[in-house]
């Protein structure tokens, strides 16, 4: 390897930090003009840069990539030592046991949060271009009820945040919470988008995600909550939460690999069982779409929560057309080439727009 | 020279000559005279990417790449009128690669392949790049984080990014398989039970 590498690396860290003064930028200018290596070079470490960007976005926002590095460490290895011990004779081989996987995986997650609390720092968004800070004050216990903490996400914007308790929240694109969380009580407001999360348990404050009228139970489980015109989409992938809505009715039970539509107002709450189907619904914490004989309009919806560049039907009689594929969520692009192969109609691609269809 | 270079052709040589980078020099290595000089073609090639008018509609982009290598050795050898003998014939099929593996099993290889990588960088620069990119933390807050200085942070970040990029030029994505196994090898050494 040549050190025009490293040093191209180096600017790219530099420019990283801020704009570049224009003496600096002179500088930069120079070393490039200098000789056309230094060009490639310059290509190859913005391209390694986008390299380790794409593999980190889904690992952001995937709580399972915890245990990907064998070591479950999440920062230091010195927070998982908070985990009470358990003696080896007892516990099975890492791998084959979630469940202890999972225990690291909290308490590393905790350590994040606890260590974000100690020294009042706000977490960064992942992902984003313009780096935004949030106060974690919601964090700090007190009798009183805290003050909410408002966790929103841009279009194409995926975070996982840990939460005060140690629950976990992924959080989809374009979607805003608001977490209150003291010492009594837990409560979520959806007020759009989705989130799923993976609550801590706690059988003395509930964890309550309220969508409108619409609001979801859970003790410790993990599940996720959509809001949709006039209700929201439940669908939980561990345990039992329980729903009510507006209407007065007695809650219902939704368990793992279950999902309901849940009205605002009244109407009974219909529970189907679909173990597939909820996996490829959360496929968006992985930052996938998985289309399994979807129709064009709902895909194309999906795509649309992700990308300010939207997807457009021209032609209505293609909305209903079935497709199956696995795409992630900012490969809008990739899917319009493969809806025009496999449709054989026309994709316009614009600056604003791709339009399907149409003349 | 402008110092923005354009992001689809940014992503595009992510996608397709990144992750190959390792096979690309490992062939260029049996045509060069010495590693060095397989090191420079690499950035003559990068350079040609960076000048190509449009790369969209290459279809198979590891022969392109590879192509490309056949026409710089060409022109080289052109110029300094020597002939090699040794690469003359294998340059011939220098351009003859395998098609592409499918695109989706691609995209999975590949984060594994990258979270490999990662998980080789020693210890303390593995803990500030995963605190700098996974939790999106900043250097002051890292610095707290891990209690070390910010200079600490900004040199482990730096020094995390040149050992990813040096090992990219030698472990590539069909190796990650391996690099996993290995590595899971490594950590059950170290921690028996967590």
């Amino acid at each position: 390897m040549s050190n025009i590498d490293h040093q191209a690396l180096e600017w790219l860290a530099r420019q990283a930090r801020g704009p570049l003064a224009a003496a600096e930028q002179a500088a930069l200018d120079a070393w490039l003009a200098a000789n056309p290596r230094h060009q490639g070079a310059w290509l190859r470490a913005h391209a390694l840069d986008h390299t380790l960007r794409q593999a980190l976005l889904p690992e952001a926002v995937r709580p399972a990539a915890f245990a990907f590095d064998g070591s479950a460490h999440a920062i230091d290895g010195g927070e998982v030592a908070s985990v009470p011990d358990r003696a080896p004779a007892t516990v099975p081989a890492p791998s084959t046991d979630p469940g202890s996987r999972r225990n690291a995986r909290v308490a590393a997650l905790a350590g994040v949060a606890v260590l974000a609390l100690a020294i009042g720092i706000g977490f960064r968004m992942v992902g984003s271009d313009v780096p935004t800070t949030l106060p974690l004050q919601a964090a700090i216990p007190a009798l009183a009820p805290a003050p909410a903490l408002v966790l929103e996400t841009a279009i194409g914007e995926l975070r996982k945040v840990p939460l005060a308790d140690r629950s976990l929240a992924s959080i989809d694109s374009a979607t805003r919470l608001e977490v209150s969380i003291d010492a009594r009580q837990r409560r979520i407001g959806l007020l759009k988008g989705q989130a799923w999360f993976q609550v801590a348990k706690d059988a003395q404050r509930p964890f309550v995600v309220s969508a409108g009228a619409v609001s979801v139970t859970a003790v410790g489980t993990a599940f996720a909550v959509q809001r949709q015109p006039g209700g929201a989409d439940v669908v939980v992938t561990e345990g039992v939460v329980e729903v009510q809505n507006g209407g007065g009715q007695p809650p219902v039970r939704i368990a793992a690999g279950q999902q309901a539509y849940v009205a605002e107002q009244g109407g009974a709450i219909a529970v189907r069982r679909q173990a597939d189907a909820a996996t490829r619904q959360l496929a968006w914490r992985e930052g996938m779409i998985v289309l399994q004989n979807d129709t064009l309009a709902r895909a194309v919806a999906q795509f649309n929560r992700y990308n300010r560049r939207q997807l457009v039907i021209a032609d209505p009689a293609l909305r209903n057309k079935t497709l199956v594929g696995r795409y992630r969520v900012d490969e809008a692009e990739q899917f319009a080439n493969d809806v025009q192969t496999l449709l054989k109609v026309p994709v316009r691609v614009s600056a604003e727009q791709i339009r399907i269809g149409g003349r | 020279m402008q110092s923005t270079i354009d992001q689809d052709r940014v992503a595009w040589v992510s996608a397709h000559v990144i992750p190959f980078e390792a096979e690309m020099r490992a062939r260029l290595r049996r045509l060069c005279r010495n590693p060095a000089e397989a090191d420079d073609l690499m950035q003559d090639i990068y350079f040609r990417l960076l000048q190509a008018e449009s790369v969209e509609h290459v279809r198979e982009p590891r022969a392109f790449v590879m192509q490309i290598a056949k026409n710089l050795i060409i022109d080289r050898a052109r110029r300094d009128a020597v002939v090699h003998i040794d690469p003359a014939a294998a340059i011939e099929h220098i351009a003859d690669v395998d098609p592409s593996p499918e695109r989706v099993a691609m995209a999975r290889a590949e984060l594994k392949w990258v979270l490999g990588l990662i998980g080789e960088l020693p210890d303390r620069c593995r803990q500030v790049f995963r605190a700098r990119r996974i939790y999106g933390m900043s250097q002051n807050e890292t610095a707290q984080c891990l209690r070390v200085t910010e200079n600490v942070v900004e040199k482990e970040t730096m020094r995390g990014l040149k050992l990813l990029s040096d090992m990219i030029a030698r472990v590539g994505v069909d190796q990650a398989e391996q690099l996993q196994q290995t590595r899971q090898g490594a950590a059950a050494d170290k921690k028996p039970y967590v």
